[in-house]
């Protein structure tokens, strides 16, 4: 088969279950098993039944290979190992697979035990699921079997999320599941080799249009409200995520607070996810920003100094304080709790992730100036306090991944993961500014590309050794006219005119085994066994 | 010896053996013992010269011989050999030239052999010293380029400037490298072209524009250090040819290179990155919208309408103008301390070309005051100091917020770093000036910084602003009531640098008034001065109690100071000095004095205290940090006022002196202990310097009396380390006369020990050991002394010198004569001069002379002073003395001047004039006397 056979199954044109299945060489390999959040039906997980002999998938697919622990990437995969059956390899890298059993986890607990929802998977599929995870390092280039080779890099993003190169025979693709170009106080920026010689990238596109400011404008917002509202005595109520924003968050703060000396201000962890995750963070130091790796030695950044954890009863302790609470959104738990604490009072200070989902308390704040905001039939808040919109994002925007498929610079690109007006503006833009032809396939549909082949030739060893080194030829000095110069007289150039020549001279031949080989001209009568014959004029 | 001689022996024996048969490995192996053995007799400084000889004679004769296996070895040792001994260097350059010619070839022997008399010549001597004799030409060079062997390339390449070849075919062969399949050689001729400074001499532009195009396609190449080199040429080359265009009117090039160096800052490789960055900050004439394309991401439709630039070199690049955008907010963001250094350093320097772009780039700047690493912190504020000297700092008040919390960090460098951009900040308006103003007072507030840190300046920038700013509140305190709204700590931390402050005041008051005025508003403290001065608490509660009549008085004094504080007339202030002892009681007065001269000594003791804390660095040669802090310890003292105080006056000139001293003797340490492996020859700087060291560790000796036992010690212990100093060195060396002194001091420092029975400290007991040997064996061997042992034993202890000390100085004058007004003489005859002398603190044991010089000549007087029984601490006296060596000419002049004999030295002057038999202390500058032949 030639050619490289791109099926689509989740994120095409959206952003959630992303999946994609791409054939080439005869293997076939599933990038990322994700699940949309936005579903609660069958359409959450991709639709596996597309991939070609659907009735083994151990046998279809030649491996799994999994960017990064959030759930719309990694959600499906205890669901299609455990309950569809696929029992090949599975690649993803140490941190993801030590991170993902959490994430899964939490992921069944709110689903069952909060919604009342049907089990789709087990703890147990959960476990068992992950012990058929092979662990790889950045760099690493594995041979999946001995044609295929895949190769883990740098993503960014969260923590321990690759981009992942693989190649079969003269093909080679990248697919970069989520990534971010600049680096922030937590991850450093994405990184790849050059010469990759990739037929295909496929890209992830959420930015594909907005161009971010500098990361510093938003740390200097963020600490200024965050410093102004301490200032004069107020709370600071930061609901995040366990994992990621937290981490970024509060080493931000953590070094604020040691810069600025205000020793007494505490910062709190609310207990449970979030604590872990930074035990997790402190093993994981190989992951994380240069900073941070160069620190280490001396102090581990997520030893918080200022972080204290936080009890219950401090909740209406008088005095100016920071918290850190979960979930992210308000949408209940413990950052709820807080927050209807908290609202009533003008000096204190909420502050919203970037992007919160609709019905969620979070989306209430941020859409419209609410000053009541009714939490169930009973209560309803008083909200005065400050409210302030974080624009903290781990994804790249349109001009990190214009610089990346520059750099990269492969024969094809595909846009995944993404809303499908703003892919079309970028793959508008890819194909003029870079003239690279881009697809923006929505889910279910097939994209065929054609992969390159290249023709080996060996070489003889006399050809190389010609090749490799200079000759005296090379530098060849012209009839020079100036002979009779001063030779002392430097400053009166030149002595003498060089000219340098250099070309590897050489004959391709093919013999009966058809492999063609380069070899020096002074091998070719040997090689063809014909006598040298010569003329000679008397 | 012995085992030297035996050690050759064998050497010579077995290398003479095996180097005669065949080669095997067993023999091989043998070889190089043997020459691993030479090796040691060469680096081994005490292998007598014979043997050297012997050792370079035999390994001349192997490489005569063909057997190349072992020549490798040979070589090295030749270049040890030639940089180490003192044997003829022409021997060896004359047997490694005449064997790498003879090789005719291109292989690495070829190149080691020229290598040991390029390393000689460069470390040993200089580039001239090279004789003529040597040809080292255009075919050789061209030889060793077409070498096979990777390294000879290589190596070629760095050493090409030895050859005489010229530049163009140099630029050609660098050109023939950028192609090699090897990625060193290919840097190291990239590294080539950057290092070719004539340029200008390649009067081929072709040839300039195949390297550039030739770098720019080496942007590309897989290797980093190939890339990061080629970003230097890129953008040097660049220049040049930008410059060479833009005087034909071909503007574009400078924006192209730009544009070009540009593409590289998103390269994945740190130290190219880095490159770029700082390439970018040498650019020059770049257009002005391009510059404002780099602060932002978003491409402007400016850049968007602008049409490709194409230079006319042989190839054609793509350099669309997007490249540029946003490329320092990468920089600045980047993951590593490095590059985002280096991008601000280059944003720094490319500000000077426009005032928008300025403004603009001073917003991404004040961002970087958030890095998580000081470094770029630092490095940010420092970019802005140098855009506020160049008058391109245009502070806004959206940036004020991020500029002053850095007045808070935590790191003393930051916030004297932003203090100093705020000298040069213009604020706008008056909510901007307020907002500085606060800044600086919580800053104050949080860290009270008017102590000298250790580089002993005053950290609130200058020593006049934080007097008006202590004046300020002082009178704000006086004024309002509100005492506890005006924190009290600065006004107490004020007090006791009550000298200092008055002296950076002294041309608007004197310091009495200002002592008094300081006192005054202290009542409104809650609790006084006393606070800081436990001891002395009664001194102030008198103050407090003080009747009526007291206050009055001080609030009289007040007045005129409160109006310079609102703002009245100056001259009603100015016109009103006081003196003291009028309108202080006697009683207050003393206390004053004891009040102002603690507080002298008090800063006195610290400057002695830091310029003790240098001496590690001295050891370790951070020279600039020692003379940047001695240099500020001068100031310090300057501005330490002892008038009305002998004692805080003597041991202030003691403290110059040690500043002085300390200084000299990192100097000498450099000289010693070098940074660098070679230094030129320049004993003839050291020799002046250690005497001038001498001399003033003599007079601290000896120009001071009243010390403790423990200040002496450290003084001798000062003057011991010179003297080991001076034996370590055998060129400065007159090595009798330093050891007898040696002896001399040390048996002082033993005298001292006994008496105040205090443990010799090792670095004197070395020292003691070291001259009992010494005088055992006379021999005149003294290899033995290891002085670096000793040295390393010294150390310059922390002592607290006490307030007792006394400087004896002299004053001598020769009334109604200078330059204009000579005294008369008539050649050949005495001329008689009237001196008049002071002496301060001279006791009766002293020797001391007049010493009067008229070029060569000298005459020395004995003074005796029994007679004149004036108070202890001042005698003055009138002298007539004949000056008799008068020279046959029409007018001259003489330098006089008095000396104390320094009795402790062992050393005694062997002159026959009836001088003075030990050396002399001087005791005050030379007086220069005037003479004019009598008509």
């Amino acid at each position: 088969m030639v050619g490289i056979e791109c099926l689509v199954l989740g994120a095409g044109q959206e952003v959630g279950k992303s999946c994609v299945i791409v054939s080439f060489g005869g293997k076939r390999i599933m990038f990322d098993c994700g699940m949309h959040m936005g579903y609660l039906d069958q359409r959450r997980y991709p639709d596996f039944s597309r991939i070609p002999d659907s009735s083994d998938f151990t046998k279809s697919l030649t491996c799994i290979i999994i960017t990064h622990f959030h759930l719309d990437h990694i959600g499906a995969l205890p669901y299609f190992t455990e309950v569809c059956g696929y029992d090949g390899p599975i690649y993803m890298t140490y941190p993801t697979k030590a991170l993902a059993p959490l994430m899964l986890e939490d992921y069944r607990k709110v689903m069952v035990d909060r919604r009342g929802e049907e089990e789709q998977f087990t703890s147990e599929h959960i476990a068992t699921c992950l012990k058929k995870v092979t662990a790889v390092d950045l760099k690493q280039s594995i041979k999946v079997d001995d044609d295929l080779e895949i190769r883990a890099y740098y993503a960014g993003h969260v923590i321990g999320a690759a981009m992942f190169y693989a190649k079969v025979k003269d093909s080679a693709l990248v697919y970069t599941g989520d990534y971010n170009m600049t680096p922030d106080r937590h991850l450093g920026a994405a990184s790849i080799d050059k010469f990759l010689h990739l037929d295909l990238v496929i890209t992830e596109s959420t930015y594909a249009t907005t161009v971010r400011d500098s990361k510093y404008a938003r740390e200097r917002e963020f600490l200024k409200v965050v410093h102004e509202c301490v200032g004069k005595g107020g709370k600071v109520l930061i609901p995040t995520f366990a994992l990621g924003r937290a981490q970024e968050l509060c080493i931000l703060l953590d070094d604020y607070w040691e810069r600025m000396n205000l020793k007494d201000i505490p910062i709190y962890f609310s207990a449970g996810l979030t604590l872990q995750a930074n035990m997790y963070y402190k093993m994981l130091i190989g992951w994380t920003s240069q900073k941070i790796k160069d620190s280490y030695a001396t102090r581990n950044a997520f030893d918080f100094k200022h972080v204290r954890s936080f009890e219950r009863s401090m909740l209406n302790a008088p005095g100016p304080c920071v918290l850190f609470a979960t979930p992210g959104m308000i949408s209940g738990g413990f950052s709820l709790e807080v927050f209807k604490q908290w609202a009533p009072s003008e000096m204190n200070l909420v502050t919203l992730p970037g992007y919160c989902v609709a019905g969620t308390i979070g989306h209430k704040l941020i859409s419209g100036k609410a000053t009541k905001i009714k939490i169930d039939r009973e209560t309803e808040v008083d909200v005065r306090c400050k409210i302030h919109q974080l624009s903290f994002s781990p994804h790249t925007d349109s001009k990190g991944i214009m610089d990346l498929v520059k750099f990269l610079s492969p024969k094809h690109v595909i846009l995944v993961h993404g809303e499908k007006p703003k892919m079309a503006t970028l793959k508008g833009k890819i194909s003029s500014e870079l003239g690279i032809k881009c697809y923006d396939p929505a889910n279910n549909d097939v994209v065929h590309i054609p992969s390159s082949q290249y023709v080996k030739v060996d070489a003889s060893e006399a050809f190389v050794h010609k090749c490799i080194n200079p000759n005296p030829k090379h530098f060849e000095s012209k009839a020079d006219n100036d002979s009779d110069m001063d030779p002392k007289d430097t400053a009166s150039l030149p002595m003498k005119e060089i000219e340098y020549k250099r070309v590897a001279e050489g004959i391709l031949v093919m013999d009966k085994t058809k492999r063609p080989k380069a070899v020096h001209q002074n091998e070719l009568l040997a090689m063809l066994g014909v006598e040298e014959h010569r003329i000679e004029f008397a | 010896m012995e085992i030297e001689r035996l050690v050759w022996e064998k050497c010579d024996s077995e290398l003479s053996f095996y180097t005669n048969i065949n080669s095997s490995d067993q023999n091989n192996l043998r070889c190089l013992k043997a020459l691993a053995s030479i090796r040691t007799l060469i680096v081994n400084s005490s292998t007598s010269d014979e043997t050297i000889s012997l050792v370079l004679e035999t390994l001349v004769r192997i490489l005569q011989h063909d057997q190349d296996y072992i020549h490798h070895h040979v070589l090295k040792l030749l270049s040890d050999l030639a940089l180490c001994g003192d044997i003829s260097r022409t021997t060896i350059f004359d047997t490694v030239y005449a064997y790498a010619l003879r090789r005719k070839d291109a292989s690495s022997l070829t190149a080691e052999a020229l290598e040991v008399i390029f390393t000689t010549v460069e470390q040993c001597h200089g580039f001239a010293e090279l004789s003529t004799s040597y040809e080292f030409n255009e075919n050789l060079f061209l030889l060793l380029c077409s070498s096979n062997v990777v390294s000879v390339r290589s190596w070629i390449i760095l050493n090409a400037k030895w050859f005489n070849v010229g530049t163009c075919c140099l630029v050609t062969v660098f050109l023939g490298f950028m192609s090699d399949t090897y990625p060193y050689v290919r840097k190291a001729a990239l590294d080539g072209l950057v290092n070719l400074k004539e340029l200008v001499n390649v009067k081929k532009r072709e040839l300039i524009e195949s390297c550039y195009d030739r770098a720019v396609e080496l942007l590309l190449d897989t290797n980093e250090c190939v890339r990061s080199a080629a970003v230097r040429v890129v953008s040097e080359w660049g220049r040049v040819l930008a410059t060479l265009y833009n005087e034909v009117g071909d503007k574009g090039w400078f924006d192209g290179v730009f544009i070009q160096v540009c593409a590289m800052v998103r390269d994945t490789s740190v130290e190219v990155r880095t490159e770029a960055f700082s390439s970018l900050g040498q650019m020059k004439l770049v257009s002005e919208d391009l510059l404002l394309q780099t602060l932002s991401k978003k491409i402007t439709i400016q850049i968007k309408k602008r049409k490709k630039i194409d230079l006319c070199t042989s190839k054609k690049f793509d350099l669309p103008a997007s490249n540029v955008a946003g490329v320092f907010v990468h920089g600045l963001e980047d993951e590593f301390s490095e590059v985002r250094k280096s991008s601000c350093i280059s944003l720094g320097k490319l500000t000077i070309l426009y005032v928008h772009f300025a403004e603009e780039a001073l917003n991404l700047l004040m961002d970087m005051l958030n890095d998580d690493t000081t470094e770029v912190r630092l490095q940010c504020l420092q970019t802005m100091y140098h855009m506020g000297t160049s008058d391109c700092l245009k502070v806004q008040q959206l940036h004020m917020h991020m500029f002053l919390s850095t007045l808070v960090d935590s790191n003393t460098l930051i916030r004297c770093a932003t203090r100093k951009v705020l000298r040069l900040m213009k604020p706008t308006n008056l909510d901007m000036f307020n907002s500085a103003i606060n800044g600086l007072l919580t800053n104050l507030e949080s860290y009270a910084e008017i102590e000298p840190s250790c580089e002993g300046e005053l950290r609130i920038d200058k020593a006049r602003v934080a007097a008006i700013l202590v004046l300020a509140i002082a009178a704000s305190l006086t004024h309002e009531q509100h005492t506890s709204s005006i924190l009290r700590r600065i006004l107490t931390s004020a007090i006791p640098f009550l000298g200092r402050i008055s002296y950076s005041l002294r041309d608007v008051m004197s310091q009495d008034t200002l002592f008094a005025y300081l006192s005054y508003c202290s009542r409104f403290l809650h609790s006084p001065i006393a606070e800081i001065f436990g001891q002395e608490e009664h001194c102030f509660s008198m103050l407090e109690d003080a009747p009526n009549h007291y206050s009055t008085e001080i609030t009289k004094h007040v007045t005129p100071l409160r109006q310079i504080s609102y703002g009245t007339s100056e001259n009603h202030w100015q016109d009103n000095s006081w003196d003291p002892s009028h309108t202080f009681s006697l009683q207050e007065y003393q206390q004053k004095l004891t009040f102002a001269q603690k507080e002298a000594t008090h800063a006195i003791g610290l400057v002695l205290k830091i310029v003790a804390e240098t001496w590690p660095l001295i050891k370790s040669g951070c020279m600039d940090e020692v003379h940047k802090a001695l240099r500020s310890c001068k100031e310090e003292l300057a501005t330490v006022s002892v008038e009305y105080h002998e004692s805080a006056a003597g041991l202030l000139a003691f403290a110059y002196h040690y500043v002085r001293s300390i200084k000299l003797l990192g100097k000498v340490w450099m000289h010693f202990y070098p940074q660098r492996k070679f230094i030129g020859s320049r004993t003839g700087l050291l020799d002046l310097l250690v005497e001038k060291l001498d001399m003033n560790l003599r007079r601290m000796r000896y120009g001071f009396c009243g010390f403790k036992l423990e200040e002496e010690l450290h003084i001798l212990e000062f003057i011991l380390l010179i003297y080991v100093l001076r034996l370590s060195n055998s060129d400065t060396c007159c090595r009798p006369t330093i050891l007898k002194r040696l002896r001399a001091t040390l048996s002082c420092v033993e005298h001292l020990c006994k008496k105040g029975s205090i443990k010799l400290s090792n670095f004197a007991r070395e020292l003691n050991s070291f001259c009992q040997e010494e005088s055992s064996n006379d021999d005149g061997s003294y290899y033995a002394f290891s002085s670096k042992r000793s040295i390393k034993l010294f150390s310059l202890k922390q002592i607290v010198f006490g307030e007792k000390l006394k400087h004896i100085k002299a004053e001598l004058s020769v009334p109604d004569n200078d330059s204009e007004n000579p005294l008369p003489f008539i050649a050949g005859f005495p001329a008689a001069i009237s001196f008049e002398i002071a002496l301060h603190n001279v006791c009766s044991e002293d020797r001391l002379w007049l010493k009067m010089m008229v070029e060569e000549h000298t005459q020395y007087v004995f003074l005796s002073f029994d007679k004149h029984k004036d108070s202890d601490c001042l005698k003055k006296f009138a002298l007539s003395v004949p000056f008799y060596t008068t020279p046959k000419a029409a007018s001259f002049s003489l330098r006089a001047c008095i000396g104390k004999e320094c009795l402790f030295d062992d050393v005694q002057m062997a002159k026959g004039l009836g001088g003075p038999k030990h050396e002399l202390t001087y005791l005050c500058n030379d007086k220069e006397v005037y003479f004019v032949i009598q008509s």
